[in-house]
């Protein structure tokens, strides 16, 4: 319990943090004020306008003032429209976040379903053909830079062979699956194969521990079955670091998935915050950053939260 | 025999006697011995050309052999006639652009690229920007990120919690996106065209994100040396605090923190492509292996070897550093587990 | 009794014959030679002790026997009659029809030995549901008996928890009764007491004794300790460097022990007859290395009675008497044994 509520003051101070840094930090890009109103268009504001839009900013007030009316803002989900006036920002980042996180949901699906089973298949024979060859293929995985990745499968599949569209189109599944799955593949691929890599590795070497643990050894000699092995007995004990490692990435992936989304031309909450940039549109930048970085604590606080269930020993440890 | 110290759970009067044997015999590590012999070779390579690039006969001398209109003395200099060559082996690439003025129908190995620049030359160039970068970034990564965690995980307390709430709200943000907000910072323009970024933030950017995990590892080791005796005694013979972090401590974080820098490095490598890719690394004359990916995106169709050959180089630099830092890791795990 | 699944067995008969077996790994260092030809055979019924310090060969030897060991970089030889049956040749499928129903194994380490993530309940069950197919109330009524059996109190709460909710002692309770769960008419006990409280270890020994009697099981109780085999055992191995050095039913090894390295096993034991603070009499030397073993008698490097004889030729098994069998060109009682007594100003004779 002490555990718990230490980390619940870790998070609100890190919450504090985060949410004043990126309030403060509108104030200290330079030139500011031009860079908000060239985004606002290149028609002829009047001065009116003008203050009105820099005083919903609250730009010129002392930095106090600006974070509460910026926290103010966030809380009552009063955020505003894009400068250019075109949508309220509110739909912007949800429309993003549908994206990124459909995104995020089908990368971390095919790298587990991809992962666990070459996992197991590998700390089962260590050492054999198996186990080595996945290694190195998921060695390489690791080494290889995920636009890379994009561009060499978007040559392969969108230009040689032309089997999926070069850019993604976010089309709901419902209103046509096999499109939504043709939009979808690629970008789903290249964010899941390096993942998959990473989770492949975490859990074999996770899971050879497990196997050589002496309750392995008892298992066997009860005449549990290989699959049972694997699966009852050796799986669970072996899964933490998949486990954080993969809701880790479950925050992280939303906004980090900015090279696929970029590669594929989904306007995903990454690529949204990065355009944002680029168009000074300051305000959006700033709900998504503070968006993102709750997202990413929380799921880190759960986590943590989390392991009690795998584990009983550290479930009794927490308690009492 | 080979369980040293691997039951945490026993009871204190349980008496955990050695098993006979092995319970399965060790795997011996003498195969990856080449793959670490290549992966060094292909650093070796990387890091003589990206310093000597300028020296070596990697520009397009050549292109004054068929071309009467301007002779190409450094790579700088466009040649149109020269402009999107397949390299020379890609026999299964047609040129969709016309041969003009007897320049070859394919060039080099590597291709040349829109300005009719040899790929393979800038790809060698542009490893002394990549490389630069990367190096540059850790080792201001490991200067500051390793003081801050040295002093953290060393002084402990107040000291400790505020250098480690700091990190974690670096932490917050998603990696990439911090590094763009960093870069993006630095750009005073009011457009998003026509900037002239110079190395510095990208290094800035690559440095802040390198800093937390460092500084997270180091205090982690630096904890656990701290309370071991030798520091102890030596703290007992008068030394000064300084003294004891630079002396006694600093040596023993050193091969963990080597270790995750080289991997770091790979790590801030890759970065720096990420920003090129979506369009926020130096600025153009100046070839970075990620700028000259981007670069080639929008050739993909046409000209796939503008963006492909330096891919792979980045690839396989990237692969050779993590498998010598495997390797390393390796190494020093087997160096702890003995000493 | 806890009979509902499995019918007492009275046969009578060779269970096990050990013929010649061999199992050697390959290691980076050498092959080392855990178990270096060893033979015996096993009686329905029958109590046998392995004896031997650490590293010596036992505890392989008895997962040899088993087939429990990896097959990766393992080297087998010799055969195993499990009831006529061959089993080092037997697939793997078939040998774990075997392993948990006709041959159970408990641990030394009751700690690591139970699944830390998996309830007691569940876990004993699982020989029964895999070997039995039994339901899941049927295999807990047989849980809860066989709880009761190796006497654990409040066995239905015991199903319910997991492993570090329980003391040492009660979870090597709970690994002998998941080993009985199917009526094996063999029991491997490899050091069951070794990470036990003293006051455990008796009470442990007691209750294999008193199940193998009950169910006319036998048992291989692998330990490195005379002290646990001497009242437990019918018959006792003494292993050297993955060789049987001696072999002989219990009382015989005690009163007429042929081999020095029992001997020197035996007065390492602190005894009761002799005043506090004697000095424990140690075996010096450590256990040989398997990759290169000594050669002649393995022994021979750490033995007070050497000869040139000893370093060169290897000592074969040789009777004493029917059913006593030991390895030495020098036993208790000879000439070369008795000079050396003599000049350690030890009294002489035989024991």
């Amino acid at each position: 319990m002490r555990y718990f509520l230490q980390r619940l003051l870790q998070l609100l101070i890190v919450v504090f943090a985060v949410t004043f840094t990126v309030s403060l930090a509108l104030g200290a890009i330079p030139n500011a004020e031009e860079r908000i109103l060239a985004a606002k268009g290149s028609g002829a504001i009047n001065e009116v306008e003008k203050n009105k839009l820099l005083d919903s900013l609250n730009l010129r007030d002392p930095t106090l003032v600006q974070y509460g009316h910026f926290v103010q803002d966030l809380v009552t989900l009063d955020w505003g429209t894009t400068f250019n006036g075109n949508q309220p920002i509110s739909t912007s980042i949800s429309d993003g976040l549908k994206i990124s996180i459909r995104l995020m949901i089908y990368g971390q699906l095919i790298a587990l379903l991809l992962a666990i089973p070459i996992a197991l298949m590998a700390a089962y024979r260590n050492g054999g053909i198996f186990d080595r060859a996945s290694t190195t293929v998921s060695f390489g995985f690791i080494s290889m830079p995920n636009y890379v990745l994009a561009t060499v499968l978007g040559l392969l599949f969108t230009v040689r062979w032309q089997w999926f569209p070069a850019i993604s189109e976010d089309i709901g599944f419902f209103a046509s699956p096999w499109e939504h799955f043709k939009n979808f593949f690629l970008p789903t691929i290249v964010l899941a194969l390096p993942l998959a890599a990473t989770y492949m590795r975490l859990l074999r070497a996770d899971l050879i521990n497990t196997l050589q643990s002496d309750f392995i050894t008892t298992a066997r000699a009860k005449g549990v079955g290989t699959g049972r092995i694997l699966f009852g007995h050796a799986l669970r004990p072996s899964l933490f670091s998949l486990v954080t490692a993969a809701a880790v990435n479950v925050g992280a992936l939303v906004g980090g998935s900015v090279v696929v989304e970029t590669a594929f031309n989904l306007n995903g909450l990454g690529r949204r915050t990065v355009l944002g940039i680029f168009a000074s549109e300051f305000r959006l930048v700033q709900v998504t950053v503070v968006i993102l970085a709750l997202v990413y604590v929380t799921i880190n606080f759960i986590v943590d939260i989390l392991y009690g269930f795998l584990d009983p020993r550290v479930r009794a440890g927490r308690l009492g | 025999m080979t369980d040293i110290a691997t039951n945490t759970t026993t009871d204190s009067t349980a008496v955990a006697l050695p098993h006979d044997e092995p319970s399965a015999p060790r795997k011996f590590r003498r195969r990856g011995r080449i793959t670490k012999w290549i992966s060094a070779a292909w650093l070796v390579f990387i890091v003589f050309t990206a310093i000597g690039a300028s020296w070596l006969p990697y520009v397009n001398h050549s292109c004054s052999q068929f071309s009467n209109e301007k002779l190409c003395t450094t790579h700088l200099d466009t040649n149109p006639l020269l402009s999107e060559r397949p390299p020379s082996w890609a026999f299964f690439s047609d040129t969709t652009r016309p041969v003009v003025g007897g320049a070859p129908e394919r060039f080099g190995v590597f291709g040349t690229d829109t300005n009719g620049f040899d790929i393979f030359s800038r790809t060698m160039f542009g490893a002394r920007n990549s490389l630069l970068i990367g190096a540059m970034s850790i080792i201001f990564g490991i200067l500051i990120g390793g003081a801050l965690g040295l002093i953290a995980g060393y002084v402990g307390k107040k000291v400790d919690k505020v250098i480690d709430t700091i990190m974690n709200i670096f932490l917050a943000f998603p990696a990439l996106l911090l590094a763009i907000f960093i870069v993006g910072f630095f750009d005073s323009g009011t457009t998003s065209e026509a900037k002239s970024r110079s190395i510095v933030p990208i290094i800035i950017a690559l440095v802040i994100l390198s800093i937390p995990p460092l500084a997270r590892l180091v205090r982690a080791n630096t904890i656990v040396y701290s309370q071991r005796e030798f520091v102890l005694a030596a703290r007992s013979l008068g030394a000064k605090n300084g003294r004891i972090i630079l002396r006694e401590i600093l040596p023993n974080v050193m091969p963990a923190m080597v270790t995750f820098a080289i991997t770091g490095m790979a790590v801030l490598i890759v970065a720096e492509g990420a920003l090129a890719y979506l369009g926020l690394s130096v600025s153009a004359p100046t070839p970075t292996w990620g700028a000259m990916i981007f670069g080639g995106q929008a050739k993909l169709e046409t000209a796939w070897w503008i963006s492909i050959m330096p891919s792979i180089v980045l690839f396989l630099t990237v692969l050779a550093i993590n498998l010598l830092g495997d390797a390393l890791s390796e190494k020093f795990r087997i160096r702890e587990a003995i000493g | 009794m806890s009979s509902l699944q499995t019918a007492v067995r009275r046969e009578t008969g060779t269970l096990l014959e050990i013929e010649d077996l061999a199992t050697h790994f390959v290691t980076a260092g050498g092959v080392v030679r855990a178990v270096d030809g060893v033979s015996f055979s096993l009686e329905h019924g029958q109590r046998l002790g392995i004896v031997g310090e650490s590293g010596c060969g036992k505890t392989i030897l008895s997962r040899s026997i088993m087939g429990l060991l990896p097959r990766r970089n393992v080297i087998r030889n010799g055969s195993v009659l499990f009831e006529g049956t061959e089993l080092t040749t037997m697939s793997l499928k078939d040998r774990q029809k075997i392993w948990g129903a006709e041959m159970a194994m408990i641990f030394q380490d009751p700690m690591t030995s139970l699944n830390p993530v998996m309830k007691i309940g569940k876990q004993l069950a699982e020989p029964l549901r895999i070997h039995l197919g039994s339901t899941r109330e049927n295999a807990q009524e047989i849980v809860l008996k066989l709880l009761q059996d190796v006497g654990i109190p409040e066995p239905e709460k015991r199903l319910e928890q997991y492993a570090h909710e329980l003391s040492g002692g009660m979870r090597q309770r709970i690994m002998i009764a998941m080993a009985l769960a199917c009526g094996p008419s063999v029991l491997f006990a490899d050091e069951p007491t070794t990470a036990l409280d003293v006051t455990v270890q008796a009470q442990i020994l007691d209750l294999i004794e008193e199940q193998c009697r009950e169910r006319n099981m036998a048992l291989i109780l692998v330990t490195h300790d005379l002290g646990v085999v001497a009242g437990h055992t019918d018959q006792i191995i003494v292993m050297y460097a993955g060789k049987i050095v001696e072999i002989a039913p219990t009382a015989t090894l005690f009163s007429k022990m042929k081999m020095p390295y029992t001997e020197a096993l035996f007065q390492s034991i602190p005894k009761l007859d002799e005043p506090s603070h004697t000095r424990l009499v140690t075996i010096g030397g450590r256990p040989p290395n398997l990759i290169s073993p000594p050669t002649g008698c393995r022994f021979s490097p750490r033995c007070p009675y050497t000869t040139d004889k000893c370093t060169s030729i290897e000592p074969e098994l040789q009777q004493a008497e029917p059913g006593h069998y030991f390895a030495c060109h020098h036993p208790v009682g000879s000439d070369r044994w008795n000079e050396v007594q003599v000049s350690l100003g030890r009294r002489t004779g035989g024991r």
